[in-house]
């Protein structure tokens, strides 16, 4: 037998020999968890309506390996396409190339309402992230996937046959707690004038298909803590569709573009009209004035949003309220509405909430799901990570 | 070395490996690693571990690492049958358990102000999973 002089906490599994031959010698045995040459690649992942967030890096790092924003969609090409036209060639394409092309392929959106919507586009959407992070396909990948507030077990049970046999291990994480993970400044944690968000904040995270908000206070949030509704941005899309097509019966504007056209000007509060648009339409310009439809339709979430948070905030002990008043964050593509944290705030102000304050997530906006995601997959021990069967 | 000596050296072996899976299980890394650490030498110490070389070992360990998970998978996937083809006993009361805490209890809550470690807030995460899967 031969020796070894190698630490046992060491995490190599083979043990280099130091020295000749000894009789009665014991080998150092390898750490648990990692009795195979598989790299592990951990992933964050926000599975959101319109888009998707996924970070993803190394179990023994705080480094992060590949961030990307993958829109949510699925274009199967159609039959008869010559080549040349679709990237690569390809039967299937993904986000952006999907998008880019959808004059040529059928275009499925795979999750609606913040859950999916379609199980085997999104398996195919799952693999292409698969291969984003794992081009050579021999890892073994862990996924912490974000899931709405209070999602229904169905809809929990949709995201793990879509990833059974893509991933290897998941964990399924309510959304806006792994957005308080995700805003969460490591480096300030312990200072005396950071509160962490973890401990007393209100998460209000407003996506694609639904706005989540989220008491966290220490505890992992119960179903108590959280309220989901699905009224977001794509509710915001369809409510200004339909009152454009009211003033502007022949203008044919294509959801998309009123997309758009809610992303560049979307305000709450007092009206800001004029807000005059030139569009294109059937090849000629025509002015559209849109600030009523705009901000009606995002003051609809506003009043949705409100009546939400006074819900959580009468829920939450006594003594904690006055500091969580002080801890309400915004993040999500909503929180890319005008004036929406003033408007919050000055509307809990006068319903006689002491001192509230508001405050957007920032320009991250996009990933801190996807980055909360990665960070609770750092910190998951060994058997709280659980298998997806195929 | 005689086959008795072996057999005992494999099952001293496998008992230490399943004895640090658990502690791995309840959440203890470190304790199973040096669990490990200190019994697996031991075991082969005392059964004499000539004739047995390194790779042998770490052979053994993978082996016996990999039952442990299997025995777990297998005992999820039972709970999981067992919930879905027992028929539910009557409920008293349609209570999902501790995710209604009474406006008392929600009182007594004291604001929490250390930071919670993160794997710490996932075992109440999972906690409170088996029990809605329990309750319904």
């Amino acid at each position: 037998m031969s020796p070894t002089d190698t630490a046992v906490a060491s995490t190599t599994t083979h043990a280099p020999n130091a020295a000749p031959a000894k009789a009665q010698s014991t080998p150092t045995p390898p750490p648990l968890g990692r009795r195979t040459d598989r790299k592990t690649i951990l992933l964050g992942l926000d599975l959101g309506t319109n888009k998707c967030c996924l970070i993803a890096g190394g179990p023994d790092s705080t480094d992060i390996a590949i961030a990307k924003i993958v829109p949510s969609v699925v274009g199967y090409v159609k039959p008869g396409i010559i080549n040349g036209i679709i990237p690569g060639n390809a039967d299937v394409i993904f986000g952006e190339d999907a998008l880019k092309n959808r004059l040529h392929v059928n275009l499925v959106h795979a999750l609606a309402d913040g859950v999916i919507a379609h199980l085997d586009a999104t398996r195919d959407l799952m693999r292409h992230m698969r291969r984003i992070i794992d081009p050579a396909g021999n890892s073994e990948i862990r996924a912490v996937i974000g899931v709405p507030a209070n999602a229904p077990q169905e809809a929990r049970d949709n995201v793990r046959r879509a990833v059974a046999g893509v991933f290897d291990r998941v964990l399924l994480i309510p959304e806006p707690f792994l957005a308080a993970l995700g805003v969460r400044d490591d480096a300030r944690i312990g200072q005396s004038n950071y509160v962490d968000p973890v401990t007393n904040a209100l998460f209000i995270d407003i996506g694609a298909g639904t706005t989540d908000l989220c008491l966290v206070q220490g505890y992992f949030p119960t179903a108590d803590d959280q309220v989901s509704f699905a009224f977001a941005g794509d509710a915001i899309d369809h409510a200004m569709l339909e009152s454009i097509n009211q003033l502007y019966p022949d203008c044919g504007l294509s959801r998309l573009k009123v997309r758009e056209i809610k992303e560049q000007h979307a305000y709450v509060g007092a009206s800001r009209k004029p807000i005059d648009l030139k569009v294109v339409l059937g090849g000629k310009a025509r002015n559209l004035e849109l600030g009523d439809v705009i901000g009606s339709a995002c003051n609809q979430l506003l009043d949705r949003v409100i009546d939400a948070a006074r819900r959580l905030i009468a829920r939450a002990a006594s003594d904690s309220v006055e500091q969580l008043l002080q801890n309400i964050i915004v993040t999500g593509g909503g929180s890319q509405i005008r004036g929406l944290d003033t408007e919050l705030q000055k509307r809990l102000l006068a319903d006689g909430y002491e001192n509230p304050k508001v405050r957007l997530a920032g320009q991250d906006y996009q990933r801190y799901v996807a980055l909360g995601g990665i960070k609770a997959a750092r910190a998951a021990r060994e058997h709280q990570w659980q298998y997806v069967l195929d | 070395m005689e086959t008795t000596a072996r057999d005992r050296m494999r099952r001293g072996v496998r008992a230490a490996v399943y004895r640090a899976c658990w502690r791995r299980l309840e959440g203890d890394e470190p304790g199973a690693q040096a669990l490990l650490a200190c019994e697996v030498p031991a075991v082969l110490s005392h059964e004499g571990a000539s004739g047995v070389d390194d790779e042998l070992v770490r052979a053994w360990l993978d082996e016996d690492t990999a039952d442990f998970d299997r025995a777990v998978l297998i005992s999820e996937l039972i709970t999981r049958r067992g919930a879905s083809v027992v028929p539910p006993t009557p409920r008293v009361a349609a209570v999902r358990p501790q995710a209604s805490a009474s406006s008392e209890e929600r009182a007594s809550r004291p604001a929490s102000v250390a930071s919670p470690a993160i794997a710490d807030l996932l075992d109440g995460m999972l906690a409170q999973e088996r029990r809605v899967r329990a309750a319904s």
